[in-house]
Order: C-alpha cells, then structure tokens, then sequence
C-alpha cells in the first residue's frame, strides 16, 4: 500500500533538493519560455501549412476548364444546378473556398484562415477561363465557425497534445532521471535499502515531483508560444515583414482559443494529465534501470523517440476507440475527437484507466528494479 | 540480545550450484558488546550484516532481537550517502518521515538526536558543507532517531582520513556506552584494538571463531598474526 505521509515527504524533500539546484532551476524557467517556442511555432506553421494542403476549392462552371483544373489539383468543378449542395460543403467546412464564375463571386468559409495560395490558386483559375470577363471578383466571407474549428481545431489538438508530450519529456528528462540516476550516482540510493517495503511509497513521491515539474515545464512551453503569439501579433501583426500567412494564422490560433469551451479545456486536461504521469513514470524506470547519467539520456532519447512514432499511428475514425488502449496515441485521438467533433465519455474513461494502469505497472518495476540494486 | 541461529544465505548462480555467502552462522551477543566482524574481502561480512538488518531474507536459519520495546537492528549510512543539499534538520525530518514516526514522536524524536550528538550548532547548515566526522554524525542521529537496539558499520572508516577515523572511533565508543550492541566489520586491526571486546571472523561463509578480544589477540604476537594463524587452521 502508498503512504500519503512518506510520498509527500519525499516530493517535499526532492522539491527542497530542487530550490538549492540554480542550474536546473534555469532549465526549467528559460528553457520552455523562451527557447522552445521558438521552435514549436515552426511547428504549428508547418502543421497548419500541412492541414492547409488538404482543403478543397470547389469552381462553379458549367464550361470547366480543365486544362486549369489539371494544373490546379485542389479546385474542382460542379455544376450550377449542384451549388446549394457545394454551399453546404463550404459552410460544414468541407470546402475552403467556392469560386461561382457565373456571378463573379468568391465565397470563403473563413477570410481568416483562407491562405494567400489559395486566393491566388482562385484567381489564376479565373484568368485562365476564355470566357471571364476580367472583372474584379466580389468577396463574400461566411466566418463560418465549424473552418475554424476544422482547420485550428485539428491543428491545435494535435499540435497542443505534441507540445505537451514534448515539454513533458523536457521536464522529465531532467528532473526523473536526477532522482533516479542521478541518486545512484551520488550514492544516496543506497539509504533505500532499509525502507525497502517503502520503495512503492518512496518512488510514488518522486513520480509526483517528476510529474510536476513535467508539467510544469508543459505549462511555462505553452505559455510561451502564447507569448510568442502576442508579443509577434502585437509588435509584427501589421509590418510586412511578416506573410499575409503567418498573420492569419496567429488571428485563427485567437480566434480558436476563444472559440474554446470550459469542457473543451477540462477534457483536454483529463486527457493530458494522466498523459504527463505515464511520461514521467517511464522516464523514472529507465533512470532506475540506467547504471549513470549516460545511459539514462539515451535510454530517455530512445524512449522519446518510441513515444513520436506512436503519435504518428492513425487507425482512421472507423477504430477511434481502439485508441483508447494505445498510450500516447490514445491522448493524441481522445483530444483531437473532442476538439474538432464530439467528447467521447467512455473513450476518456478507458484512456485514463490505461494511462494510470501504466504507471502504477511502472512503479511496481522500479520497486523489482530497485530491490535487486540495493540488495 | 542478539541471537542468529543456523543463519545462512544461498545465491543463485548461473551455470553452476547455488552458493552460500552465509552457511550454519550461530552466535549471541549481548547489549554493551562491540563485536569486530572479520574476514576476507567475499567472507560474507556483509552478506550476514545485511541478514542482521533484514535487508535481505535469508535461506535458512533465522535472527531474533531480544530487547525491550520495538527496537530494530539498523545499519549505518555511509556519510558520503547522505543528502548533500538538505541541511542537517531536513535530513532528520526527512528520515524520521521515512521511519514513520507520528509528528510529535518525530519532533521529540529529533530533538533528542540533535542533543545527543551534539548537532544543535550545525541544524541549519547543508549536510554537503559539513566535515566528513560532522557528517557521520549526522548519519548516526540519523539512524537514532528510532533509537535501535543495534547499530552495525560496515568498513566505516575505509577511505577516512585520521582526524575522520579518529572522531568515528570516539562516536562508536560513545554508542557502546548507550548499552547499545554494536557490530562493525573491519580490515584494520587498529580500529578493532580500539573498539571491540569481541571477535568473530568469517571465512567463506561460515563462522570460524568466536573468541573475546583477548582471547583472539592471545593466539599471536599481534592482531595480524593472530587473524593468520585463524586463517592457516582453515587452510590446513
């Protein structure tokens, strides 16, 4: 059985360890806050250009171009008589753009997140006609909601669970294997070896702290990109040094965090939490299964990179709650789903129970492991 | 009163029979003894100290402690293993969180140690910024903060300098005068001139003599001739 009183005893004891440790103390502040943001929003560009890439533009003409279309993969053509079905699309977010030759009209499901290539792909289609008139096109913005949720939503979802896991490891990396490995090192592991029907109690104390200090270091990476977000919306948002772009999807990434519900933010959490907790605890287990720092970090990169190939995994919306039994891709899939489409309780609820199951699985190995190293 | 009984401990070893690292060990100690545990480096001094502890279980045999109250047989921390950045009073609470102790019993419980091995001048100060003596100070409040019965040292002085030695030496003698058993395992015969009014010597695995210190320092012209000529009677 855990006891409270030692597990709160050793996180007081690693988080005091922690305050006299300036080194680490520095990691944990700059490196989210200023240093990774830069890179993550490298990531949420590429991630959003990527979406981007998928959306459709449909041509209402009853004369298609296709020579245009050819060139143009990402137009297709329908026929007047097919528009209020291609409106539907637009408004459900299953089209980007429509461009209605016959009236001279673009509508866009979202001004805000149409991007610049695709305004061009439009007008370029439009040149090409032998019949256009040349005149200039009208616009007509829906601001249709569910774009935003669609192309930010996924974005976001995926994009947020991957900077989570990511900034988790981070903090992990740093603090599970100082008080795993790093106590081998210094030789302290060895005053175990009288509480060592405490181990489970002991280590339950330092997977806290370990998690704690992941999410922690999550939460100051976030922070920062939010920052990042403002401080370049507020000082950049209207140079030309920045692309129409890059201008639009910082507006879109606001305007989707608006969008956001209290449940939204509460099931994104349930999902993350236990998500930081399976981080930690197996960056705890190769740090008691590591001889020196040394190997730990690589055991920890190897693990790192084990954890990226499954968010890659995509089972198709047809096995989504079969996700629920993959740790990581099940975090990946449950907030993806409940941001972008509808929250799925039992999904949530298998997820947390393989997450938690992870770690006190894991905690039982450290106890074996530790065990065998101090006897 | 410390009794093993036909103590032993078996390890599993690969491609090969099992081995003992302690076979049939019998003897009894009373409170106020110092016993100097020797051997050879693999006699299985540590391998019985750790059975004494019940660190480990053992393979046959079995260790009972016949003292008032629940007092436990405790083996002593290394200093060095010590917490570095913790000061002298967050070990102790640490420690007696670990031990589980209820608040006020912990409380006491430090302020005791504290008074006993003369820590109230350094309480406040990093374990990591203490001489090593200082620091096996700390290491020993450390383990009396449930106040055993026993207290066993394994090679406590290996890699000390003199002055660390010295203060050791004097805190060990201080323990024996708490009626307390004591038990150190030693190579240095110096140390066990100073300490011991028992000798029991280990050879691989079994106990090979149990004598009072003058008895074992009489069976040679020194004590390094006196631990030889226990060694050659196994040879021959």
């Amino acid at each position: 059985m855990l006891n409270l009183d030692i597990i709160k005893a050793v996180y007081a004891k690693e988080f005091r360890e922690l305050t006299q440790d300036t080194r680490t103390l520095f990691i944990v502040f700059l490196i989210p806050l200023l240093f990774m943001p830069a890179i993550s929003l490298t990531t949420y560009s590429s991630n959003v250009t990527s979406v981007e890439g998928k959306q459709l533009v449909a041509v209402i003409d009853e004369k298609c171009n296709d020579s245009a279309l050819t060139d143009l993969s990402t137009l297709y053509c329908a026929a007047s008589s097919q528009k209020a079905e291609v409106m539907q699309d637009l408004h459900d977010a299953q089209l980007e753009a429509v461009l209605d030759v016959n009236e001279g009209k673009i509508y866009l499901a979202n001004a805000t997140l149409t991007s610049e290539q695709t305004r061009q792909a439009i007008e370029k289609y439009h040149l090409s006609t032998a019949y256009s008139d040349l005149k200039q096109l009208s616009v007509e913005d829906l601001d249709s909601k569910e774009s935003v949720l669609s192309i930010v939503g996924t974005s976001l979802a995926n994009v947020l669970v991957m900077l989570v896991i990511v900034f988790s490891f981070v903090g992990a990396l740093n603090f599970g294997i100082d008080v795993t490995t790093g106590e081998k090192e210094r030789g302290s592991f060895k005053l175990y070896s009288e509480f060592k029907e405490r181990i489970s109690s002991i280590f339950a104390g330092k997977l806290i702290f370990t998690s704690l200090c992941s999410g922690l270091t999550a939460v100051l990476g976030i922070a920062g990109i939010i920052i990042s977000m403002l401080l370049i919306d507020t000082f950049y948002g209207d140079q030309t040094a920045m692309t129409p772009g890059e201008t639009e999807k910082i507006t879109a990434f606001f305007e989707y965090v608006k969008m956001l519900s209290f449940t939204d933010i509460f099931v994104a959490t349930v999902y993350l939490i236990p998500a930081i907790f399976v981080v930690s605890s197996l960056v705890n287990f190769t740090g008691c299964l590591a001889r020196n720092m040394k190997e730990a970090k690589l055991l920890g990169v190897l693990l790192i990179l084990v954890i990226m190939a499954l968010t890659k995994v995509d089972l198709g919306a047809e096995n989504f709650f079969i996700t629920a039994f993959i740790p990581v891709v099940n975090v990946f899939a449950g907030v993806n789903n409940a941001m972008t489409q509808t929250l799925d309780w039992w999904h949530l609820l298998v997820s947390t129970i393989v997450n938690v199951s992870i770690c006190f699985n894991s905690l039982y190995d450290i106890k074996r492991l530790v065990v065998k190293e101090i006897i | 009163m410390l009794t093993a009984n036909n103590l032993g401990k078996r390890f599993k070893v690969k491609k090969s029979d099992d081995k003992w690292g302690v076979k049939d060990v019998n003897f009894t100690v009373q409170s106020g003894e110092v016993i100097a545990l020797l051997g050879r480096n693999g006699a299985g001094k540590s391998t019985l100290m750790k059975l004494l502890a019940n660190i480990i279980l053992p393979s046959s045999g079995s260790v009972s402690l016949n003292v008032p109250g629940n007092s436990k047989v405790q083996l002593l921390t290394p200093a060095e293993n010590l917490y570095k950045e913790l000061s002298v009073r967050e070990t102790l609470e640490y420690f007696s969180a670990l031990y589980e102790l209820k608040p006020a019993d912990a409380i006491a419980a430090i302020q005791d140690v504290i008074q006993r091995f003369n820590l109230s001048a350094f309480i406040d100060k990093k374990v990591g910024s203490l001489s090593t003596g200082m620091k096996q100070r700390v290491s020993l409040a450390k383990t009396f903060l449930i106040d055993p019965a026993v207290i066993m040292l394994d090679e406590p002085t290996a890699g000390l300098d003199i002055e660390s030695s010295f203060t050791l030496i004097e805190i060990i003698n201080e323990i024996k005068s708490l009626g307390k058993i004591v038990i150190v395992s030693t190579h240095n015969m110096s140390e066990a001139y100073q300490i011991a009014t028992r000798v029991l010597m280990l050879e691989q695995g079994s106990l090979l003599c149990d004598l009072s210190f003058q008895e074992f320092s009489e069976l040679g012209d020194s004590l390094e001739s006196s631990y030889m000529k226990k060694l050659e009677e196994v040879s021959c």
